[in-house]
């Protein structure tokens, strides 16, 4: 049998009805390979890479394989360095697909090369997969990844209290050095435990979080548990107390990266010693809104390699916000910055355009001291720049009567 | 007579990142004269980017260097 052509398995297999194709798909790993990819898209399932030794699974409608019996397929899976899995929305359909990725996780020689392992799980309630996020614990732990994403959306109103942020393994993951965490369901009971096991027990070195619905207590919970020695990037994204981000970047001493969005809550009490202390001393670049960098760059060492700071501004013309010319006195500290930007928020939900005074002291204005910068970079959502924000209104006449309105 | 660009002074090279729509070469020219030193890396997304590079290819290069 395995003297036909995969041409002609395929030819044969068209003129074959569903539980026939299984049949003798199931009969050697040689047929399987042909046949699987015919069996697969008529059902819209997709398998990528795999039978042609690729290094990537990608398995779309992870359900489907289950429901339909594939169960002989896993073998013919090719150990995968990469692996990318969506759970569909059904809860019945969800638990299925859960079974048989562990099913195929759980055999080391499938494992043996996975370093990259994206799970997204779409629209399921994860209160209903709390067994299954518990039996894939120890999977997190042994699998041999440097690489993890959760993703997806779902519900938001389950999200645990914050003493259950505080509880969690007490082991994570040896090889684990990135994290990515674009859904709730990573704070889901059953698998919230298991998020900050690997938090706090593995080498992560790059640590990205963001549309997550945590509220101000729970990230301020969130991040005092977390003391990440080997974290060198961080890109957060919520609604974060100020001094709870604060005290986390002061503990996090290695940081080089730091991005982060959102509306960041200000706090009357900042804690004393971020007063007394320079923080991240290996800061070299640094995104957040004006407030944030403020209050980081006014506490970062001055010995850092700071090259690029990215600024989210509410308008393009923060000359007269006394944060901002705060930032940029503190800035000429920092010899090594050569990338300035701005971020702008959408056109629409911009202020009224801010008018430059004719007699705006231009000559006096501090960026002047800031002699070290050589790029500037003017980031503008949903709408456009305008020339007018970048390039003060007193130009020649003869360039700026041609501009339109 | 002075412009926000030119508040620093020993600024080299200016990138502008919009999402938006329509030509932009009105915006490049007045960074360009600006400043006529300036490096100047424009990048325009939208649904009308790629109309906007096809029309304007053969008189304003997508990515504009002044030392021309």
């Amino acid at each position: 049998m395995q003297d036909v052509p995969a041409e002609l398995l395929i030819t044969i297999s068209t003129h074959m009805n569903d539980r026939d194709l299984r049949a003798l798909a199931a009969t050697s790993q040689f047929i399987c390979r042909s046949l699987l990819p015919e069996y697969l898209r008529r059902r819209d399932l997709v398998l990528k890479d795999t039978c042609a030794g690729g290094l990537k699974v990608q398995l779309l409608g992870l359900s489907g394989y289950a429901s339909l019996g594939l169960w002989s397929v896993a073998p013919i899976f090719h150990p995968p360095e990469e692996m990318y899995c969506s759970i569909p929305c059904s809860v019945q359909e969800a638990r299925t697909a859960m079974e048989f990725l562990m099913y195929f996780l759980l055999q080391p020689s499938n494992t043996r090369n996975l370093r990259d392992f994206h799970l997204s799980i779409r629209g399921t309630n994860p209160l209903l997969l709390t067994s299954e996020f518990i039996k894939m614990r120890r999977l997190f732990y042994i699998l041999p990844l440097t690489s993890l994403n959760l993703s997806g959306y779902d519900y938001a109103d389950y999200l645990p209290p914050s003493v259950t942020l505080r509880s969690g393994s007490s082991c994570g993951s040896y090889t684990l050095t990135s994290l990515v965490i674009s859904s709730d369901y990573a704070f889901a009971p059953g698998l919230v435990q298991t998020t900050m096991g690997i938090l706090r027990h593995s080498p992560i070195k790059n640590l990205m979080i963001y549309m997550v619905s945590l509220s101000p207590s729970q990230w301020s919970t969130f991040l005092g548990e977390l003391n990440m020695t080997f974290l060198e990037d961080v890109d957060l994204e919520g609604d974060i107390p100020r001094p709870a981000l604060i005290r986390f970047l002061i503990k996090n001493k290695l940081l080089r990266n730091v991005v982060i969005r959102g509306n960041v809550r200000s706090d009357r009490i900042q804690p004393s010693r971020s007063r007394s202390q320079p923080i991240l001393p290996n800061l070299l670049t640094l995104r957040a809104p004006l407030e944030v960098c403020c209050a980081i760059i006014e506490q970062a060492s001055h010995s850092s390699k700071l090259y690029e700071l990215q600024v989210e501004v509410s308008r393009l013309h923060p000359h007269h916000e006394p944060s901002f010319l705060r930032l940029v006195e503190k800035l000429r500290h920092f010899r090594n910055l050569d990338h300035l930007g701005f971020h702008l928020p959408p056109s629409s939900a911009s202020a009224i355009p801010q008018t430059i005074p004719h007699d705006y002291d231009w000559n006096g204005h501090p960026a002047r001291v800031l002699k070290q910068v050589r790029t500037l970079c003017f980031f503008q959502r949903r709408g456009r720049l305008s020339h007018g924000d970048i390039v003060c209104p007193h130009l020649p006449s003869p360039i700026y009567p041609t501009l339109p309105k | 007579m002075c412009a926000y660009i030119q508040s620093f002074p020993m600024l080299e090279t200016v990138h502008a990142v919009e999402e938006g729509d329509g030509p932009r070469a009105e915006l490049l020219d007045t960074l360009r004269k600006a400043k006529p030193t300036l490096r100047i890396v424009a990048v325009f997304t939208g649904s009308l980017y790629l109309k906007w590079t096809a029309d304007v290819q053969e008189q304003q290069p997508f990515m504009v260097d002044d030392h021309e």
